[in-house]
């Protein structure tokens, strides 16, 4: 279909995630802190950067750089922003998600 | 030791200089010890670059089969090169003293040979590093991912030749390519394509280098 983005990946779903969280303070070194935090994994710093370089060609996020600051050495953040696009491909993703879990009981696993 | 600008240097050269100086400080402020500062660069760089070989992959094929028609040509090149100087001191060796044994395959002598070994390695190397330049050339912007699939289907190509051949394929000297292809132990044959993979990547590395320079 033209327009519509192609399905966003697991991982990618958790970055835009993270990044939402963060607000205006997602950078690569904040983004992966959060996705340990709360999912207990850390990403491979492979796996991130190229992921979130996907997203942006994707227009899911825009990325600008910060100030240069010393305990980087002088070099800049580059900052991360989910789009709008971003946020309807999220939103979109996770409606998925809870039609396929609605009525669905998964064994071992309490309800709320 | 973190040396932060050959860190940046080497993630510049698959990705924009700005996200590479990004990238290597967010490695520095992540403060993990050096073998994870560098372990987590080589990811991101082999990560950047695979992604860079799997964004076209028809152009990369492409580009792929002209690098190793490329490298055919120079091989077939140096063993021109060669021929013609061995006749050419052939014939001068003969002219200075006529009937004098001339060395000859198994004949040859070990110097002889040595150098012969070693400059067809050299050989091989400036070849490799010439097709990363060209290759790299026709690549704008993903100067390295070429060379990347240039050598996976180098790869691919002999051993595609013995399976679809059930193992008889054989080079014009009589020699089973399956013979030379897995007669030697695999650490090797693996450890044998780092040099060319090198200078391959030198070339295209030279090439980006200067586009980047030429662009700031």
């Amino acid at each position: 279909m033209a327009g519509t983005v192609s399905a966003l990946g697991e991982f990618e779903q958790v970055v835009l995630l993270a990044i939402l969280r963060l607000g205006d303070q997602a950078y690569g070194v904040t983004v992966r802190d959060v996705i340990a935090d709360r999912t207990h994994r850390r990403p491979t710093a492979g796996h991130l950067y190229t992921t979130l370089d996907r997203l942006e060609e994707k227009g899911l996020v825009a990325s600008k750089f910060g100030d240069p600051t010393p305990q980087r050495g002088g070099r800049a953040k580059r900052y991360f922003k989910v789009t709008a696009k971003g946020v309807a491909a999220l939103a979109r993703a996770q409606k998925s998600y809870q039609k396929l879990m609605e009525g669905l009981k998964l064994p071992g696993v309490a309800h709320a | 030791m973190r040396n932060a600008r050959l860190a940046e240097w080497i993630l510049s050269l698959v990705t924009t200089p700005e996200r590479a100086s990004a990238t290597v400080g967010d490695l520095l402020e992540d403060r993990r010890g050096v073998l994870r500062f560098w372990g987590a660069l080589l990811s991101a760089a082999v990560a950047l670059l695979w992604r860079d070989v799997l964004a076209d992959p028809g152009r990369m094929i492409r580009l792929a089969l002209y690098g190793v028609f490329l490298e055919l040509v120079l091989s077939l090149a140096m063993a021109a090169v060669v021929g013609i100087l061995y006749g050419f001191v052939a014939l001068v060796t003969l002219v200075i003293s006529p009937g004098t044994h001339l060395p000859w395959g198994p004949d040859t002598p070990t110097a002889v040979a040595t150098l012969g070994v070693i400059a067809s390695y050299v050989f091989t190397l400036a070849a490799q590093f010439q097709v990363g330049r060209v290759l790299a050339k026709r690549s704008p912007g993903r100067e390295l991912a070429p060379c990347i699939a240039t050598t996976l289907v180098a790869i691919a190509i002999p051993v595609l030749i013995v399976l679809l051949s059930r193992g008889r394929a054989e080079f014009p000297t009589g020699q089973s390519i399956q013979e030379a292809l897995y007669g030697s132990p695999a650490t090797v044959s693996i450890l044998s394509q780092i040099p060319p993979l090198a200078t391959l990547l030198a070339g295209a590395a030279r090439v980006r280098r200067q586009r980047l320079s030429s662009s700031s």
